[in-house]
């Protein structure tokens, strides 16, 4: 099931809130586990069980962990655990990739196994092993109860696309939480910001990016609009999930941690990373950057965890070499970066870094959005006039002005402007008091709106869903 | 500081109740509101409630048609779709609703670029039909341009190369008199909603088809015109816009009164006009009781001696009531549903004129005629 559905936003959210709300405080993680399974079992009913077995895998796992801490027999089961974990992820996810590199190398014919992939098998398989992780490195406790832990990994807000919630984070709340008007409140407007965000940009930038594919009329000008609408695109796709998911847990009593802080107004590629998938970011820093060594010993063995953490990183998102190239290409510019051309950067004009930073990430985008090898080639050459194409065609100046409002939003949206205008009505007294019709109006608007382009049925994808 | 707090409590009581209230208040009006089986603005059936069984909910089939049944069958499904149209069009300032674009008063839906291989797949098909069918008959084709024709281009919508299209069919097709109809034509005479043309305003294209073809049609001062409406056109459902309804106005006189269209493969005899039957979705079924595979119209007044073939789309639905005057038998053969191999099966082809009809619409796609 997906948030920007009619099934999800007219059933399932409020049967499940309403259940929720009526039913005594030690029955509502109950609630919170059968509508999570329900959630997950409509949009794969046979991984469901993945979801189990992942539960009960790690909750045994802590448990044992727990008992022999300090012991080898902790650290056998952590190694098991971190197998089993990475075992269901690389089966599901990389074998076919791995077969048909294996094929392609000896020329064998071994069949693939056609596997779809389980939705959101690479978020909560990372959330379980940063628990057992955790357990073992003595930072958080052992969940007893088996239900608490088993809506841990199952809470369907942040199931299938994040942000990758840690159980410290969480652990207090799993068994003790608050439920305030105003979390409600909050949590209601979180979640339809980030559904139109979805609805109303991501998915008209996608059908941009879709016509760009399919274009007869290809031009220099409409790959550069193609790169920036789909570095829009997953911008919005993304972050408007995850004001989703923690919107939702907010109603719920849940504190997700945020995911995205405006990256497109960085200033420099190191602090992109501080602002895009923060929670990606920091469970690669938190259990293969540090225990690598991090930036300790020498510059080649700090290069190398470079290296490690961000092909991971690239290859996380997918079982294709464009992720892995999309990651290194990452590694090697934050490399550059913290090494020589920072020092640099911060010598020049903030629009002249912006700009490069820009730049950069959109070319990552292209190449992240390739089709293998040979599509990085092809895109990259149509952006830099390497193709016998024109610098413009007729159809380029017309998808340009067909979709100049919505690009133009976009960049707007991207940006904190509307937040900073929020927050200084806020400050105000005649405004703050506007904004009690202004903002509830907004969010109808918006509600109603998003509600037509569902009805509607148009492209309705979430890019996040296949990593 | 505490009438801060008291303005965020309201915003938060307002915010929360008006959201849960719209949320809740469509789903139960989804649940109590009846199920229509037909919508009449789309021209289609409505998804009906899937069939629940263990299969279609482990491969989740049932999943996925649920959706569409939900999406199907909303509460207040129009308004949200005009409203979706208009969300796109006003605010995002689209230039058109998934194709479908507004210039002036006329609805039209994109069709571009030229695709060079299908134009060329139908003029191959008309090479066909004529070795095997139609030798030492006299053959004509011609094209109909559609609206984008005269509104696309001028108005910085993308458009396919008509000029390239008729080049193309006049190197490839081969034994056959082209008629020229573009200069007969203006976007005036097609249907503001519609893509089809407007059959009283074919007194030009009639005027042609009869200097080419030598035949004799009834001037067309001599019809009495009626009026069907209302009738709202293809694109208002498919854009979801709130335009006007038209009206068809239809010329009739005794000849084409008395005139039988029989459709073979429905094996039923009905008028030439049939505003009381079959035009619920959509009003242009009005001639000829809509799309057929090959039907046959005989006007038992006429002793001209000569019969008509028109292998054709849509169009000639609304244009041929007005051929009936000038021949005895007039066979109306669709190849979008009838395959050209059958053909001897239901015709003898003999001495009959032939008249290949075809918008441009149906050429870019020619791969559909069978």
């Amino acid at each position: 099931m997906v948030f920007s559905s009619i099934s999800f936003l007219y059933y399932f959210l409020p049967v499940t809130f309403f259940t929720y709300f009526l039913v005594p405080r030690k029955f509502k993680n109950f609630i919170l586990l059968i509508a999570s399974l329900t959630f997950y079992f409509y949009g794969e009913p046979i991984y469901t069980v993945l979801l189990l077995i992942s539960s009960v895998s790690d909750f045994f796992h802590s448990r044992y962990i727990e008992r022999h801490l300090g012991s080898k027999k902790a650290k056998y089961a952590l190694v098991s655990s971190v197998v089993i974990n990475l075992g269901m992820l690389g089966f599901f996810k990389y074998a076919d990739f791995l077969l048909l590199n294996i094929n392609q190398l000896l020329g064998t014919t071994i069949p693939y196994l056609h596997l779809s992939l389980p939705i959101g098998i690479s978020f909560f398989t990372f959330q379980t092993m940063s628990y057992t992780i955790d357990v073992y490195r003595g930072e958080t406790k052992a969940e007893r109860g088996f239900l608490n832990f088993a809506t841990y990994v199952s809470l369907f807000p942040q199931l299938v696309a994040g942000p990758i919630v840690r159980y410290q984070t969480i652990s207090d709340e799993l068994k003790n939480r608050r439920h305030t008007l105003a979390q409600v409140s909050n949590g209601l407007k979180r979640f339809v910001i980030g559904l139109s965000k979805k609805v109303l940009i991501a998915n008209q930038l996608g059908e941009l990016s879709n016509i760009f594919r399919d274009s007869h009329e290809p031009s220099v000008l409409f790959y550069w609009i193609y790169a920036i609408a789909f570095s829009l695109q997953i911008y919005f796709d993304f972050s408007g999930y995850s004001d989703m998911a923690i919107g939702l847990g907010r109603m719920f009593g849940f504190s997700f941690p945020e995911n995205f802080n405006y990256p497109y107004v960085s200033r420099s590629i190191t602090n992109f990373w501080r602002r895009w998938h923060m929670t990606l970011g920091s469970w690669f820093r938190d259990y293969v950057y540090i225990p690598l060594g991090g930036n300790r010993g020498t510059a080649a063995l700090w290069i190398r965890n470079i290296v490690i953490v961000w092909f991971l990183t690239g290859f996380w998102h997918g079982a294709q070499w464009n992720f892995a190239i999309w990651g290194l290409y990452f590694g090697a510019i934050l490399v550059l970066e913290k090494k020589w051309t920072l020092k640099y950067l911060e010598r020049v004009h903030g629009v002249v870094r912006h700009l490069y930073v820009l730049l950069i990430v959109i070319l990552s985008f292209v190449i992240f959005n390739a089709t293998g090898i040979s599509g990085i080639s092809s895109d990259l050459a149509g952006l830099f006039g390497f193709m016998d194409i024109p610098m413009i065609s007729n159809e380029t100046i017309y998808q340009m002005k067909n979709y100049a409002v919505v690009l133009i939003l976009a960049v707007i949206g991207a940006t904190p402007v509307i937040k900073e205008v929020y927050f200084k009505m806020l400050k105000h007294k005649i405004s703050s008091i506007l904004l009690i019709v202004i903002e509830p109006a907004t969010l109808l608007l918006l509600l109603v709106s998003v509600t037509a382009f569902l009805v509607d049925g148009s492209y309705n994808p979430f890019l996040y869903f296949r990593f | 500081m505490i009438e801060k707090k008291m303005i965020e409590k309201i915003k938060n009581i307002v915010i929360t109740a008006t959201i849960l209230t719209v949320i809740l208040s469509l789903m139960l009006g989804q649940i109590f509101i009846k199920d229509e089986s037909i919508s009449l603005a789309e021209r289609r059936k409505l998804a009906l409630f899937p069939t629940i069984s263990f299969e279609e909910i482990i491969n989740t089939k049932f999943m996925s048609k649920f959706e569409v049944y939900l999406a199907d069958h909303f509460p207040f499904r129009e308004g949200f779709r005009q409203i979706k149209s208009n969300f796109s069009l006003s605010l995002l300032h689209k230039k058109e609703l998934e194709g479908i674009y507004k210039v002036d008063d006329h609805l039209s839906k994109l069709e571009f670029p030229l695709n060079e291989d299908q134009v060329l797949i139908g003029a191959k098909k008309f090479n066909e039909i004529y070795a095997q069918y139609l030798k030492g008959l006299k053959v004509y084709y011609a094209v109909i341009p559609d609206k984008n024709y005269f509104l696309a281009e001028q108005n910085g919508y993308p458009s396919m190369d008509y000029m390239l299209l008729k080049s193309l069919l006049n190197e490839h097709i081969q034994n056959m008199t082209e008629i020229e109809l573009f200069d007969c034509l203006e976007i005036d005479d097609y249907y503001k909603t519609d893509p089809h043309w407007k059959q009283d305003k074919l007194e030009k294209v009639l005027l042609r088809l009869q200097e080419k073809m030598s035949f004799t049609s009834t001037p067309f001062s001599a019809y009495d015109k009626l009026i069907f409406a209302p009738f709202n056109g293809a694109y208002i459902g498919q854009s979801a816009l709130n335009i006007p309804s038209e009206a068809i106005m239809y010329m009739i006189d005794d000849i084409i009164e008395k005139a039988t269209v029989f459709n073979v493969e429905q094996s039923e005899t009905t008028d030439v006009y049939t505003p009381g039957a079959n035009t619920t979705l959509d009003g242009y079924s009005i001639f000829l009781n809509g799309a057929a595979a090959l039907e046959i119209i005989e006007n038992s007044n006429s002793k001209s001696g000569k019969e008509l073939i028109i292998f054709r789309d849509s169009f000639a639905s609304s244009l041929t009531p007005l051929l009936i005057g000038a021949y005895d038998k007039i066979t109306l053969v669709d190849l979008r549903y009838m395959p050209s191999d059958l053909l001897n099966e239901y015709i003898t082809f003999d001495e009959q004129d032939v008249l290949f009809l075809y918008s441009t619409l149906v050429l870019n796609n020619s791969s559909m005629l069978r």
